[in-house]
């Protein structure tokens, strides 16, 4: 298994969970973190760092969000890695559990 | 000079004197008055250079004769995120750094393996180096991280998957109060590398082939769930936190889970149980932020009075590197009392000389040996048991070859929470059965618990008698009867 960073990680990106992976699996596009679920050890660290809730194991991925599965496995192998947590951008608070963020994912 | 001075002065210089004993040590001043004193005669012949073996810490850059590793230097390989992120966590991903070391049958047993094991595969690149994978069957560290279908042995008929009942004892998920005053804590699941034999392969680490695991996440409400019960037992003063492995939090978790534990009045020592040392021990030496926690916490504790101590897991001699000595002289100038837990298995350190070097090895690191456990009753890694009464022999044969207070105490986890018992003290041991009884008044005083053999191990006509399922209960039976404590109910039934 796996974990896999959801649909409202997008245009939110607070970066809490790459501090926290003792692996440093977080890999990092222009507005979304994916995990590379070949390096992740399924330890749940990062689960209760995000602000918005957007980490979950594969098999607790909402039915409307299975494609991250593999966003995530695809990103993870284009997008440079992160461990170091950032500033996080700064209209982050407003697009907290919008829906339909999912357009918006930048490459 | 008359001819009869010359020959005393031959004689003076032919007495050895402690200069000689100390090579290099002439410029000491502290010695200085000490070297031309001659050495008392000896009443025991001199030691073979041998008998040192204990003190070589190999520091070589042994890593780089693995293909995977052959330019990976010695400031990349002593990083800590290299060691996690590179764990080798597949058969692909041991194939790939192996290359040509082994061959496609070795691999071909592996694959076998890992389909009825009931543990994740996960090896440090420090582990993976240090096997010798020329004659992988018989190298200590691959048999205890990487199964192989080809040396399995059927699981005992008397097994159960979580032997020790930590499940059973606990009132809130990942804690458990067994002993009086007593708790052990699991804030976490995952460790750095997966043990074959973990005891708790009912929780730790990911769902295998053969076993759905009762999962422990990093949950800080879970946490608090076992902070609040561990608050309302004043009778608690120890706590056990393992895992999982606290080696793997982050140094922000291990302090506020430490200070949290160390501000419960009733809380006086505190165990941190870590694998880490034995299979990744770089990470004390480069993650300075959570060496700093650790130190952090043991001093808060010292200022009030209450240990905090590291309990270590190291098992063959081969796990120890001049990097584990840097490692470890590192806590020990921070002040933080380390404990070693040794688990007695077949093929890794079931010799009293085997057990004997890692004592030694252990001492000189100022890591003091603890326990030797009888390998706990575990699924699908029977060929790693071994008797009782090997247990008792290297008992035997260890103490005496040190100083008293770093000789282990050689001890069965009782299957059915009976908790840890001298393997000598059983009420009877068959040894033909292979089947010990013990009992533990201080945990149940009206159970009787017992331990057994591998089959393998015992005398034809044991081995004949557990082959036939008719023959299983009379042979406890008699076990029982023999021991004097016929009626009183097992813990196992």
């Amino acid at each position: 298994m796996t974990f896999v960073v959801g649909e409202n990680c997008i245009k939110c990106k607070h970066t809490d969970c790459v501090e926290v992976c003792p692996v440093d699996c977080f890999y990092e596009g222009p507005n979304i973190l994916v995990i590379h679920p070949d390096e992740c050890t399924d330890c749940a660290l990062c689960v209760p760092e995000c602000p918005v809730n957007a980490i979950f194991p594969d098999f607790e991925l909402p039915e409307d969000q299975k494609e991250f599965l593999q966003l995530n496995a695809e990103l993870a192998t284009i997008w440079p890695n992160i461990n170091k947590k950032k500033d996080s951008p700064s209209d982050a608070e407003q697009w907290k559990d919008v829906p339909g963020k999912r357009k918006l994912l930048e490459r | 000079m008359s001819q009869p001075a010359n020959i005393l002065i031959n004689e003076i210089d032919a007495t050895p004197r402690v200069r000689d004993a100390l090579p290099g040590m002439a410029e000491n001043p502290v010695l200085a008055e000490l070297m031309d004193l001659p050495v008392p005669a000896a009443l025991k012949p001199a030691v073979a250079p041998e008998a040192f073996a204990h003190r070589n810490f190999r520091d070589d850059e042994f890593w780089r004769q693995i293909p995977g590793y052959a330019d990976v230097d010695r400031a990349t390989f002593l990083d800590w995120k290299f060691q996690n992120k590179h764990s080798v966590t597949s058969l692909d991903k041991l194939a790939a750094v192996l290359g040509n070391l082994v061959s496609p049958a070795f691999l071909d047993d592996v694959r076998a393996g890992i389909v009825r094991a009931p543990m994740n595969v996960r090896i440090s690149p420090y582990v993976v180096a240090l096997i010798n994978w020329a004659d992988p069957y018989r190298d200590p560290l691959r048999v205890q991280f990487l199964p192989v279908a080809s040396t399995q042995l059927p699981d005992h008929p008397r097994l159960t998957l979580d032997s020790l009942h930590e499940q059973a004892d606990a009132p809130t998920p990942g804690l458990t109060h067994r002993y009086y005053d007593k708790a052990l804590f699991l804030p976490l699941d995952v460790c750095p590398v997966y043990c074959r034999f973990c005891t708790r392969s009912y929780a730790i680490g990911g769902d295998t082939d053969t076993v759905q695991k009762a999962g422990l996440k990093p949950d800080p409400k879970r946490w608090h769930s076992a902070m609040a019960y561990i608050a309302s037992r004043p009778e608690i003063e120890d706590i056990v936190v393992s895992g999982g492995d606290l080696y793997m939090l982050p140094a922000k978790h291990l302090s506020t889970i430490g200070h949290l534990l160390l501000a419960i009045p009733h809380i006086r020592r505190i165990r941190i149980a870590t694998k880490g040392p034995a299979v990744s021990p770089m990470k004390i030496l480069t993650d300075e932020a959570w060496t700093n926690a650790l130190f952090e916490v043991a001093n808060a504790g010292r200022a009030m009075g209450k240990q905090v101590c590291l309990h270590t897991h190291f098992n063959s001699p081969a796990e120890i590197t001049e990097i584990t000595r840097q490692a470890m002289e590192v806590l020990f100038k921070g002040a933080v009392t380390v404990r070693n837990q040794t688990v007695l298995i077949r093929g890794v350190n079931d010799s009293v000389a085997t057990m004997t070097e890692l004592v030694r090895r252990l001492s000189y690191m100022n890591v003091r040996p603890y326990y030797v456990y009888q390998h706990d009753m575990v699924s699908a890694v029977e060929e790693l048991r071994t008797t009782v009464q090997t247990n008792c022999t290297i008992e035997r044969g260890v103490r005496g070859s040190t100083a008293g207070f770093n000789t282990p105490l050689n001890i069965v986890d009782l299957p059915g929470g009976g908790g840890k018992r001298d393997i000598h003290s059983f009420e009877h041991y068959n040894r033909t059965t292979g089947i010990s009884v013990y009992r533990s008044p201080a945990v149940h005083s009206d159970l009787a618990y017992l331990y057994f053999d591998p089959v393998d191990l015992l005398p034809p006509e044991g081995q004949e008698r557990w082959a036939r399922p008719a023959e299983h209960q009379r042979m406890i039976d008699e076990a029982i009867k023999a021991a004097g404590l016929t009626g009183m109910p097992l813990a196992v039934a």
